[in-house]
């Protein structure tokens, strides 16, 4: 009886305890855990051998019809393997797509990729940047035969395969062991949440994240920023590109407009922002929730359909939360960056 | 004494499922009565039909429900045949399982062009060609698609012991093409429906 009664006094002074620092307990389990990858392991597992090459591929312009550009070109570490500079993607010959590179980051817990979540599995994505005409304006077939005609790849292969004959298969689980490597959970937000010691949000910082908590939350879902549904969040449609969005893939009026939600880590490097790029500055874009909004949209979805009344300041904490978001350690991973080996081992 | 009663046992169902009687079935496409051979003009009514590429996936469904997906590819002799058993199901296209499962082996590797990067899935049926010796005329159906409600995976019928033929007729297709139909259809969709729905009647087991 005592003890129970001991138990219970220490876990209301505990309450109190975590009580001062703004977060309900609540709030603070559901944000320290990580659900788990969405990715198939078993099915195809990562192995160190396999993770170096798929990096080796990922950096290697041999993938590009002319040899021109890599996966790299578009998906630069440094923005969080998003696309700077332009608006739309740039591919082979300076040719122009219609969408704006995503970045690649915890693609282990997506379910679905591209903006209009066409595709299904990580490793079946690649087989559309090698043969996009404004992209790399491939044919897989040609890799393939080109990655046999270099001895380099041969025993890089043999090394992680058992065998040299470099299938589609293969090729694409290579890549995909890389790709699905790159994780980022180390920036100031994860380091507050798993209470590290001398890290704490600022004042403009925490102002930010329970504003964040009320209007953008549904959609960006804490901690991976993003949700697995697709979404209208009322951007006026640019005739230039008329992109429906998710329709062009189930062919459902519902899903006419929506897109994938995409996530908030690194957003501060990972500008133009949307998926045409339309937004150059975290500015422009609490600029469109606060006062851009298209309501007139049949999709918008419901959580936008009232005001976000935010003033100046409230603009700016939440810019500041956003920035949290940022993971330095991922940006500057050597292991995710350009494999010097790629220049000395090949002709 | 015991297990070899159990070897020999299951060395008699082994015997059974092998001994299940295969045939080889052979596959012919016609256009009417004209056989359709590649980028060959057919004269059909008062239109001249020249076919470029035509590919089609085939599924053969045994009685345990074990499938094999095969790509027929009219411009390889070596493909207008396939194996099937007595009562298996043959189907057009590839099923919803096969399109999800990322499994990217053999007959179902994209290298052979009937795989959409963009919209994860396979070309069940692929037919490319031209009107009237005019080569910008053209048309190009790439049909598949497995999301409800436009499913494009079709059955073509039922295989016993007599069954010899896959017969494909095309011309009921062409028929109607001269009457306003679509020069292409690239996508799924309620088009690529229609499309599977009447090109189904065109295969015929005899
Ligand atoms: C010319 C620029 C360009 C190149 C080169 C390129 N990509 Fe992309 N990438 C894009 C664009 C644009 C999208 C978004 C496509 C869409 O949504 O339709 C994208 C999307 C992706 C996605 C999906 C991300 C998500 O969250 O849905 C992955 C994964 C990816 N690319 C990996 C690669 C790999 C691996 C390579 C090299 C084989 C590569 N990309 C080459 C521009 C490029
Ligand atoms: C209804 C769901 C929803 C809500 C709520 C929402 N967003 Fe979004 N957000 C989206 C979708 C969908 C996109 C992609 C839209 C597109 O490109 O067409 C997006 C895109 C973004 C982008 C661009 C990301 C990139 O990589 O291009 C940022 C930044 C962003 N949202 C921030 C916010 C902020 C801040 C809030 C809260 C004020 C918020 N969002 C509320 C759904 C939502």
């Amino acid at each position: 009886m005592k003890s129970s009664l001991g138990i219970l006094y220490l876990l209301c002074v505990s309450m109190v305890l975590i009580g001062m620092n703004d977060f309900t307990v609540q709030e603070r389990l559901h944000l320290v855990k990580w659900p788990k990858p969405t990715y198939n392991f078993k099915q195809y597992p990562v192995t160190e051998d396999g993770f170096q090459l798929g990096r080796v591929l990922f950096y290697d312009p041999i993938l590009s019809r002319d040899s021109s550009i890599s996966c790299a070109d578009c998906h630069l570490q440094y923005t969080g393997f998003a696309h700077v500079d332009h608006q739309v993607s740039h591919g082979i010959d300076g040719r122009k797509g219609t969408r704006n590179a995503p970045a690649l980051v915890n693609l282990a817990w997506k379910t679905s990729f591209h903006w209009d979540g066409g595709v299904s599995q990580l490793h079946l994505q690649f087989i559309n940047p090698i043969e996009h005409p404004s992209e790399m304006d491939n044919k897989l077939t040609v890799v393939l035969e080109r990655l046999r005609n270099q001895s380099f790849y041969r025993q890089r292969f043999k090394q992680v395969f058992g065998n040299e004959s470099i299938t589609t298969m293969q090729f694409l689980s290579a890549m995909a062991q890389f790709v699905v490597s790159l994780e980022s959970k180390n920036s100031t937000y994860d380091r507050v949440m798993r209470k590290e010691k001398g890290v704490s949000f600022t004042k403009q910082e925490k102002n930010g994240y329970l504003l964040f908590k009320q209007h953008c939350n549904a959609c960006h879902t804490e901690p991976l920023f993003t949700q697995t549904f697709f979404a209208n969040n009322g951007l006026p449609v640019d005739p230039n590109y008329d992109d429906i969005g998710r329709f062009a893939i189930t062919n459902r009026s519902v899903d006419s407009f929506l897109f994938m939600i995409p996530t908030l880590r690194n957003i501060e490097y990972t500008f133009p922002y949307m998926h045409d790029g339309r937004f150059a500055k975290l500015k422009d874009v609490i600029n469109h929730y606060v006062k851009g909004i298209d309501r007139s949209t049949k999709n918008l979805h419901q959580k936008l359909r009232k005001p976000i009344p935010l003033n100046e300041q409230m603009q700016k904490d939440l810019i500041a939360f956003l920035k949290t978001l940022t993971d330095k350690e991922f940006l500057y991973n050597k292991r995710f960056s350009f494999p010097k080996e790629l220049l000395s081992t090949r002709k | 004494m015991k297990w070899k009663l159990v070897l020999i046992i299951t060395h008699f169902f082994c015997f059974l499922s092998f001994s299940q009687e295969t045939n080889e079935l052979l596959i012919h496409v016609n256009i009417g009565n004209e056989i359709v051979v590649l980028n060959e003009p057919i004269q059909v009514g008062d239109s001249i039909i020249t076919i470029t590429s035509l590919k089609f996936y085939l599924t053969v469904v045994d009685e345990h429900d074990r499938s094999i997906v095969q790509l027929i590819d009219w411009s390889e002799a070596k493909t207008n045949r396939i194996l099937c058993t007595a009562s298996s199901r043959l189907f057009l296209g590839t099923d919803s399982l096969t399109n999800v499962s990322g499994n990217l082996e053999s007959d179902l590797d994209p290298i052979h062009g009937m795989y959409w990067s963009w919209n994860s899935g396979y070309i069940n049926f692929k037919l490319e060609g031209y009107w009237n010796n005019h080569a910008q005329q053209k048309f190009e159906y790439h049909i598949g698609g497995y999301r409800a409600p436009f499913e494009t995976f079709r059955k073509i019928g039922l295989f016993d012991s007599s069954t010899t033929e896959l017969l494909i007729d095309l011309g009921p297709l062409f028929k109607s093409s001269s009457e306003k139909m679509m020069p292409s259809i690239m996508t799924p969709g309620k088009n690529a429906f229609l499309f599977s729905e009447k090109l189904i009647n065109s295969f015929q087991l005899k």
